[in-house]
Order: C-alpha cells, then structure tokens, then sequence
C-alpha cells in the first residue's frame, strides 16, 4: 500500500516534469531554463567586479547561483496550477477524489532536483568563468544547505502556485516574487544596506539565510550559529509550505463556489 | 504617405492599450525597473565609482527600456501567432513592416516611461542628487537611442516571425545585449574577443554619448564620431529589417507556414 503510493507519488512527479518537455523543446528549455539564468549570474559578478573593483568575486557568484533555483522553485512550481487551468485540465484535477497536497508536492519534486542541478551550474560556471576556489570547502556541508535552500523556496514556490487557482495571470506574480528575491535576498549586496523595513522582509523571505550560511562555508567557517541558521531556513521552508497548504485549500473553496477555475 | 503615417499611429495606440492590459508589460516598465535600480543603487551606493546616479539611473533605464522592447515587440508576433491573427495582418493591404514598426513604436514610448520611473524611484526614495550637464544634448540623443532601439526591435520582430523559438530568443536576448553594450558597467572590463560584438550593438553606442552628455562633453570630435557610428549602425539596422521583411514575404508565400506553431 505505502509501496504504491510512493511509486504512484514518483511517476505523477516524473510524468509532470515531462509533460513540460511535452510543450517546451528541449532546446527551448536550454535556452529558458540554463543559458539565460547563466547570463543573469554572469551579469550580476561583472557588476560586482566593476563597482566593488574585487578580484574575488565568490560571495556573488554563490548568492547568484543559489538564486539560479528560483527559476524552478518560483517559476516551475509557480506554473503548476496555472498551467493546469491554461491545458483545461484544472476541474478534472480539483474534482478528482486524490489528495491535491500530495499530488502538488508530487509535481513540484522533479523541480527540486532540477534546481539544486541549476545551483550546482550556477557553482561550475562561477568556478569556470570568475575562478572560485572550492578547495577546502566542506561540500557535504554545502550540499545540505542548497537543498535546505531549495526545500525553502519551493515552500514559497507552493504559496504562490496556489493563487494560480485564483489569478488570471500568474506572470506578474511570479516574476515579481522573483525579482523581489534577487534584490533582498543578499546575493548582490549586504542586507544590512537595506532599510530597516525592507531588511524584516527580507529575512521572511527564503534564501536570505542560505546565501549566508553558503558565504561563510565558502570562507571555510563554520560554528554553531550556522546550524541555527540552517534550522531557521528549514523552519521558514516548512512554514511557507503549510501556508501554501492553507492557501490551496481556500483558494480552491473560493474557485469552487465562484465557479472561476476555468476563468480567465 | 499619409495612409502609412495613419497605420503606424493606429498601430501604435492600439498596442500601448493592448500591451499595457498585460500584468508582464506592467511589470516590464513599472516594477523591473524599480528593483532594478535598488539592486544597482545599492550596489553602487558607498563606493568609488564616480557619479553613480549616472550609471544608476541611465543603465537601469536603459536596461529596462531593452527588456521591454525585447519581451513585447518580440513577443507581439508569438502572442498574434498563437492567436491565429498572424497571417490576418501578414495578408491585409497594408505593409507588414509598417504594422510592426507601428507595434514596436508603441511599446518603445511605452518602454521609455521605465527610463523616468527609474528617475523618480531613486530621486523619491533615496533623495539622490542627479544633474545632466548638457540636457539638450541628452534629450536629442535620448530620441536618436530610441530610434536605434526601434531598428533594434524590427530586426528582432523579423527574426520571430521566421522562427518558431521566440520564448527561447526573446528570453535569451536581454541579458547579452545589456552585458555587452556596457549599459552598468564600461564593456572594457568586458574580455577583448568580446569587442567586435559590442562594436556592432548601438546601444553600446547610445549609452556612450548619454553617459557622456550627462558627465559633459570634453572632446566633442570623439561625441560627434561616436554619434556618427551610432547613426550609421541605425541606418544598417533599418535595411537589415527591410531585407528581413522582403525575405518573410517571399518565404511565407511559398511556404504557407507562417501560422505554424
């Protein structure tokens, strides 16, 4: 029984990542998915190198590759239910007797792994393009925080799926989610330059917290604040994914008495 | 004359609606460009870059004015494509290029309000102190940078209506065209083998002869070389698109697969 939800779990997983394939070429999905995040860290280290006048620019090159995973954890969890309703299959799925969650946390999974991949891109380029040295670097370590950074934002990812229910056009939505994390998160400048409003906010986001703990690993320290800090990232993972949970629920009460799941 | 003058001014209205009821649009010149400058005057801000408000304001603009224009004038042909439109205004009597320029203006005056919201933001929030030291100039090459962008954005246009990867182009386009024409950062810092290619770009050129007209002008046979180059790319540009144009007609004539997803 636990053996057939877990298989079933998987396939839905593997069977949504690629249906994505089904309507993006794979070249496209190169072109959309790695070249262009690639771009955007090579944007962000030269700048960093021209305004800072650094020789070592690893602190952007980690705060932008852990931000590489926004494409997946924002804009492919993000889609999940807007596509759905875009492909006419939304009701079906809303009146289907399954566990909507799990069928959820089932789509967005393949996205997990493809992000954590992204960030790894993200690294190699960093270590290919700007020479970032990951000699005497804890990478088990490194590891656990970037899936700690993706579990985060994929929680922040499923809160913004959910108003896909809801919301006529999610790319509104979804780039400024993104847009605000490349600017608060600290991946291109300390938080502690923001206003003190902008900082609260920040630290309520995910990846504040990762790209830290990513730079201090980096910097070969590592103390037992770090853990803490890690824990705190889980926490807000977790809190973003019960949320998201919430939010599903009412936003599908909503559509369903509204009659507006097929609206657009 | 007169007809194809009333086209583009009918086209150009009628996209600035339609573009502006898209959130993506809304987003493209509203918010980008506000988080943008942030991330930039943050970056810059307690550094020792001279006259950073400079590179602030004009790269973010500039940036933004890029991205508009390659997500909607781009996008514009994919989206009447899919909407099964394209080959309704490809077949009217009035010129192809013509609807298109009219689009693509459109949302290049759309586009250029990013420039004077980047302005506003960093003036508004942060008080930054900002002074053009030739603003005739800079309003004159403002107008021919636009129009280089437009030339820009035909070629683009031309490319989407002979490809079926305008998701990948449009979405691949931006960041190349902002890296390598020194819109934040001189592209001197950019490696040599890069050179050629920003050579041929004109906003490399525009961001020059702005950058310069709001430092001051010291040499002015080097700005008026500059602006010669910048003028001269356009013009290549503009037969570039044209040729492109000849070329879609012809090739959508024989082949019969312009609605073709």
């Amino acid at each position: 029984m636990l053996f057939d939800i877990i298989k079933r779990f998987f396939r839905q997983s593997l069977l949504s990542f690629k249906a994505l394939f089904g309507e993006l070429d794979f070249k496209v999905y190169v072109f959309v998915q790695i070249i262009d995040p690639i771009l955007q860290l090579i944007f962000f280290c030269l700048l960093a190198k021209y305004v800072y006048k650094a020789d070592n620019i690893t602190p952007w090159v980690i705060g932008n590759s852990l931000l590489l995973c926004t494409k997946n954890t924002i804009f492919g969890i993000g889609f999940v239910l807007w596509g759905e309703r875009i492909f006419g299959t939304l009701k079906l799925l809303v009146a289907a007797p399954a566990n909507k969650f799990l069928v959820f946390v089932g789509r967005s999974f393949m996205h997990i792994i493809d992000a954590m991949i992204k960030v790894i891109i993200g690294l190699v380029t960093g270590y290919l393009l700007f020479g970032v040295s990951f000699a005497g670097v804890n990478l088990p370590i490194l590891g656990l925080n970037i899936l700690i950074a993706v579990f985060a934002a994929s929680g922040f990812g499923l809160l913004i799926c959910s108003m896909g229910l809801r919301i006529r056009d999610m790319n509104l939505i979804m780039n400024t989610a993104a847009t605000l994390l490349l600017a608060l998160s600290g991946a291109n400048f300390p938080v502690e330059k923001l206003p003190n409003i902008l900082q609260k906010i920040s630290y309520i986001l995910p990846l504040t917290r990762s790209i830290e703990i990513a730079n201090s690993i980096m910097h070969g320290v590592f103390t037992s604040n770090l853990y803490r800090l890690m824990l705190q990232e889980l926490f807000i993972g977790v809190i973003y994914l019960s949320i998201g949970y919430l939010m599903l629920q009412y936003m599908e009460n909503k559509a369903r008495k509204a009659a507006s799941l097929d609206i657009f | 004359m007169k007809n194809s003058l009333r086209t583009i001014w009918i086209s150009c209205i009628l996209q600035m609606k339609l573009s502006f009821m898209r959130p993506m649009f809304q987003y493209s010149i509203i918010i980008d460009p506000i988080v943008f400058a942030l991330i930039t005057y943050m970056m810059f801000k307690d550094t020792s870059v001279s006259n950073f408000i400079a590179y602030v304001v004009l790269g973010t603009g500039m940036s933004s004015i890029w991205n508009s224009i390659c997500f909607s004038s781009a996008g514009d042909i994919d989206r009447e494509r899919a909407g099964g439109t394209l080959e309704l205004i490809v077949s009217v009597p009035t010129n192809f290029k013509i609807i298109v320029f009219g689009k693509i203006l459109g949302n290049t005056i759309f586009g250029s309000i990013s420039l004077l919201i980047t302005f506003l933001f960093i003036k508004l929030a942060f008080n930054a102190p900002m002074s053009i030291a030739e603003p005739v100039v800079f309003v004159i090459i403002f107008i021919i940078t636009l129009i280089s962008y437009i030339a820009l954005a035909s070629i683009l246009a031309a490319l989407i209506t002979l490809s079926r990867n305008a998701v990948a182009l449009k979405n691949c386009i931006g960041y190349p065209v902002i890296i390598l024409s020194g819109m934040l950062f001189p592209m001197e810092i950019l490696p040599i083998w890069t050179r050629p290619v920003s050579f041929i770009l004109s906003p490399t050129w525009a961001v020059k002869l702005l950058r310069l007209s709001v430092n001051g002008i010291d040499d002015v046979n080097s700005f008026i070389f500059q602006l010669a180059i910048l003028v001269f790319l356009t013009g290549i540009y503009y037969l570039l698109s044209n040729t492109f144009y000849t070329i879609i007609d012809k090739s959508i004539r024989i082949k019969g697969s312009l609605g073709r997803m």
